[in-house]
């Protein structure tokens, strides 16, 4: 499998004295699912962050498909996050004033790249609420219309910052399986962070941060499925 | 306490910008106020003072020729006080001297410096035409053969403006009143005008007195104070600016009570769940509605004292016109308590309840909904589910834009709020600009004259000169119009002479020999709404007649109805070849006649025309600055709604161009349909001002606009909010620059 994204002792200092993530060094394989996991304040939104070109690092480099992220202008990041990248967030973000439709379509690349409506929004679930607004639909139908918007674009890879932070239990285990589902149909690399280790479990590779680093990185030969996962 | 007004002013304190708004519209509504109040209030109490001081007429009156003069004044003795007055016009030199009586009991004359003559050689001078003509007290005026010294100037109670009794108003570098002694003011020789000047005796029944007067066949004028023209200007001035300052008052502190309203709404609901907490903390609504209350305490009071400091200032460009306008020594800047009470105490006032009531009303709500944000409107309104149809009709691209703007009734009716005002101060503005001149060609068009001729009694016409001169009538008359008497002139001109020639509406020649009624002038038609068509009944000499109104005509004199030369002669009783004036391009000095020239009248019109286009600049000056301060919070209330949508968008990889253009200039075609909707109506409130002040003035201002005014507004309103938008663009790129995470942080 090619490595589509390096981490290459990446620093970020906030304030004199706050060293958030310290000489992290890590590859992403093409077509996997890697969760990153670690207590509150560990560092791993903000190693996602660097890795998705949102936040610049101290020191360190982020290679995506060997051109380095961070010496790119905003002009590049701009193009990178439109054409290459999906972000997933625990509070969906989704633009009140669009309906579900115009939600997802607004995420499509500067390219004119882009899959077909009808076959993600099946693949989603999501076919019935298209002329809905995001104010008449439940927190999982807005994380679907999230995950669609994300990925109508083709990206090569896919961020997840807690996507089920805000589910209840069966939501978050239908977009589990759906962020499953689409890394096979798709090929899309996804990076979860979350601190449910049941949702790690399902993942091709947990990378545990720690104090800022990385305090394990386990290769999961034989990843649990989603219906085996169970919520504490 | 402490801790939460302390959370609460660092929450406020960061909404800089719209709090600079509320600020300044405060400011601004009292400054308005103030600039014209200033002006006002001591003036109106000083104007009392002086008429009474200088025992200023109440009225004036001629006696019939027929009547027994000396019987009849001894008879109004007993009631009433009354003086004879007369006015000599002699002109030298280019220049106009009303040598007057001089009066002893009624419309004392007041020295401003200097004093009056008392030697043969010795003259007093108005001030104004003193300065512009370079005089001094001391200096030598040489009038004719006759050398003067000057002693003073003065000005007239009874002459506020320089409307000489039986003359055009005047100009004050080319005329002057004069005052001489006695034996010289007889030994001149010239046209004169003489008249009765009175006051009521004593107050009881003045109402009653003055109606007995009115009554009097034994005169065959009279006018009381309001309807003489040459004073009760300043009055009548007053009392417009009064109900100007009322106007701006009420109108901008609606608008700021509005942005206050606004404010609160939305800031509360920003911090919704801050609130709640504060709640869920035992804080009852009334102290935590206290912390904003105070807070736009504050602001109001500053903002009221700064716009009563400025105003003050101000106020001396007002009273600089009115200085150059009138003829009256006590102009001074100075405020009642109730003004005081209207422009701080009752702003700061409302401003403060506006608080309370947008407080109350939202900290009504229970800490849960407040802790937990729950927005009870779920359901679409009735405008969300328009704004979407509307928006659905358009290519995607646009829908964003302008579901944005649609789903927001406030910013909407502020952005159709702005464009009217702008509209129609730009469009008043201009039409006040365009009006002197429009005035100037309509009084020289069709004018092949230069002398304009009156006589004190009716001539013979002179059937050989009918081609070099054009005879006419003059009859002043009133018109009868809800119950209201109006004072207009009728005139009946020679239909065989062409030095005068009306133009209709379509600019085709009006010949009055066809004309079956009047022909009314366009002011009189656009002051009392009377039309072509319409009936007419109007008072000569005491006898009711009726006509119809024939023709408008758009060259006429201001005040003036016209007919055939004849017809009126018939009305009048007199034989249809004899004439009270004449048209002519030769100067006749003939004893007992008055020559206006064209010259004369176009140097009045021209000095008006100086006032007008001072109130247009100021008008704009208005216009723009109350158009950016709207438009201001119209796009800074949009910005400010959409900061998150333009984290998500950052998040999406849209750029700041791209961002923009769908959230931030997203008025542009909006405004376009606003401004086409809300044409007619700026158009027709400004028509209406214009009618208004020339009611107010009885001076007739025509309104004036044409395609490329408005289209000319329309761009003006599109360049400042253009303006206006550049500043949010770049608060885009910095609010973007700042991090991508803003809304993740």
């Amino acid at each position: 499998m090619l490595t589509i994204l390096s981490v290459d002792k990446v620093t970020k200092q906030f304030r004199k004295h706050e060293v958030v993530l310290k000489n992290v060094t890590l590859d992403i394989k093409e077509g996997t699912f890697t969760a990153m996991i670690g207590a509150s304040g560990s560092g791993k939104s903000t190693l996602l962050n660097i890795m998705s070109g949102l936040l610049k690092p101290t020191s360190g480099s982020v290679l995506y498909k060997g051109k380095n992220l961070t010496m790119f202008d905003d002009n590049e990041i701009a193009n990178f996050l439109r054409n290459d990248v999906g972000l997933i967030f625990q509070n969906y973000y989704l633009l009140s004033h669009l309906t579900v439709e115009e939600n997802i379509n607004i995420g499509i690349s500067n390219t004119g790249r882009h899959y077909e409506l009808n076959e993600i929004s099946k693949v989603l679930g999501i076919e019935n609420l298209l002329r809905h607004f995001p104010s008449e639909l439940s927190g999982g139908q807005q994380q679907r219309v999230a995950i669609a918007r994300a990925i109508m674009k083709k990206p090569s890879i896919l961020y997840c910052d807690e996507a089920t932070g805000a589910l209840d239990e069966a939501n978050s285990k239908k977009v589990i399986s759906l962020l499953h589902r689409i890394r096979q149909q798709y090929g899309i690399t996804i990076i979860f962070i979350t601190h449910n280790h049941e949702i790690a479990k399902t993942a091709d590779r947990v990378i545990t941060i720690k104090d800022g680093m990385v305090y394990r990185d386990t290769t999961c030969t034989n990843p649990i499925s989603v219906k085996q996962m169970s919520w504490a | 306490m402490n801790p939460i007004r302390k959370q609460i002013y660092k929450n406020l304190l960061a909404n800089k910008g719209y709090i600079a708004v509320l600020f300044l519209v405060v400011i601004l509504t009292t400054f308005m106020y103030y600039f014209v109040e200033f002006s006002i209030d001591r003036n109106a109490k000083n104007l009392l003072t002086y008429v009474n001081e200088q025992q200023k007429e109440q009225f004036r009156f001629q006696v019939r020729t027929d009547m027994d003069e000396v019987q009849i004044i001894e008879g109004l003795r007993h009631d009433y006080e009354v003086e004879a007055r007369s006015i000599k016009k002699i002109s030298l030199d280019n220049r106009s001297y009303f040598f007057i009586n001089r009066p002893n009991e009624i419309d004392l004359p007041y020295i401003v410096a200097g004093r009056l003559p008392l030697m043969e050689s010795e003259i007093a001078l108005l001030p104004q035409f003193m300065q512009s003509n370079g005089l001094e007290i001391g200096q030598s005026l040489v009038l004719g053969d006759r050398s003067y010294i000057i002693t003073g100037s003065f000005y007239l109670p009874d002459y506020e403006v320089f409307i000489p009794f039986g003359d055009i108003q005047q100009d004050d570098h080319h005329a002057t009143f004069a005052i001489v002694t006695p034996k010289i003011y007889e030994q001149y020789i010239g046209k004169e005008e003489r008249y009765y000047a009175g006051r009521v005796k004593d107050g009881n029944h003045f109402e009653a007195k003055i109606a007995d007067l009115k009554n009097n066949p034994s005169f065959s004028y009279i006018a009381t104070s309001n309807e003489i023209n040459s004073h009760s200007q300043i009055l009548l001035g007053l009392d417009s600016n009064k109900i100007l300052a009322h106007t701006f008052l009420v109108i901008l502190g609606l608008i700021s009570l509005f942005l206050y309203y606004m404010f609160y709404k939305r800031f509360m609901l920003l911090y919704k769940q801050e609130f709640g907490c504060f709640k869920a903390l035992g804080y009852t609504k009334l102290q935590i509605s206290a912390i904003l209350i105070r807070f736009s305490f504050v602001i109001s009071a500053v903002g009221a004292l700064g716009g009563l400091v400025l105003g003050y200032i101000g106020s001396s460009v007002l009273l600089q016109m009115y200085n150059s306008s009138y003829s009256f020594p006590h102009f001074a800047r100075g405020i009642n308590i109730s003004s005081f009470c209207y422009g701080v105490v009752i702003v700061i006032a409302a401003n403060v309840l506006i608080t309370y009531g947008a407080a109350i009303q939202f900290m009504k709500q229970d800490s849960y909904t407040l802790l937990n944000n729950i927005d009870k409107a779920q359901n679409m309104s009735g405008a969300k589910i328009f704004a979407n149809k509307v928006a659905n009709l358009l290519p995607q691209r646009w829908r964003l834009p302008v579901r944005v703007v649609l789903r927001k009734w406030n910013t909407l009716f502020l952005s159709a709020l702005t464009i009217l005002i702008v509209s129609t101060l730009f469009i008043t503005s201009y039409s006040l600009y365009m009006s002197s001149s429009t005035i100037i060609e309509s009084q020289t068009t069709g004018r092949t004259y230069e002398y304009d001729t009156t006589y004190d009694s009716y001539q013979q016409d002179v059937e050989n000169l009918r081609t070099t001169r054009m005879y006419y009538l003059h009859k002043d008359v009133h018109i009868l119009q809800d119950d209201r008497e109006i004072p207009l002139a009728m005139v009946g001109l020679d239909s065989r002479g062409s030095l005068l020639e009306l133009y209709n509406l379509k600019h085709e020649v009006i010949d009055l020999k066809d004309v079956n009624g009047v022909v009314i002038s366009q002011g009189i038609s656009e002051m009392y709404g009377i039309g072509k068509g319409d009936n007419l009944e109007f008072i000569i000499d005491r006898e009711q007649y009726s006509t119809h109104i024939a023709e408008i005509t758009l060259n006429g004199d201001m005040n003036t109805m016209y007919l055939d030369k004849a017809t009126l002669a018939k009305s009048l009783g007199i034989p249809s070849n004899m004439h009270s004036g004449e048209l002519s391009n030769e100067l006749k000095s003939v004893l007992n006649s008055s020559v206006v020239t064209t010259t004369e009248k176009r140097a009045v019109l021209e000095s008006n025309a100086v006032s007008n286009r001072s109130s247009a600049v100021i008008n704009q000056l208005v216009g723009a600055l109350i158009g950016c301060l709207l438009l201001y919070i119209v796009v800074l209330l949009n910005f400010q709604d959409r900061t998150q949508d333009m984290s998500i968008l950052r998040l999406l990889g849209y750029k700041p161009s791209e961002i923009n253009s769908l959230l931030v200039d997203v008025y542009r075609p909006i405004f376009l349909i606003l401004y086409l909707l809300i044409l007619p109506f700026a158009i027709n409130i400004s028509y209406q001002i214009h009618r208004l002040i020339s009611l107010q003035t009885n001076d007739y201002i025509p309104f004036s606009t044409n395609g490329w005014l408005l289209l000319l507004a329309f761009v003006a309103i599109m360049l400042l909010y253009s303006l206006v938008v550049f500043f949010f663009k770049r608060k885009t790129y910095r609010l973007i620059k700042k991090g991508y995470n803003t809304i993740l942080l």
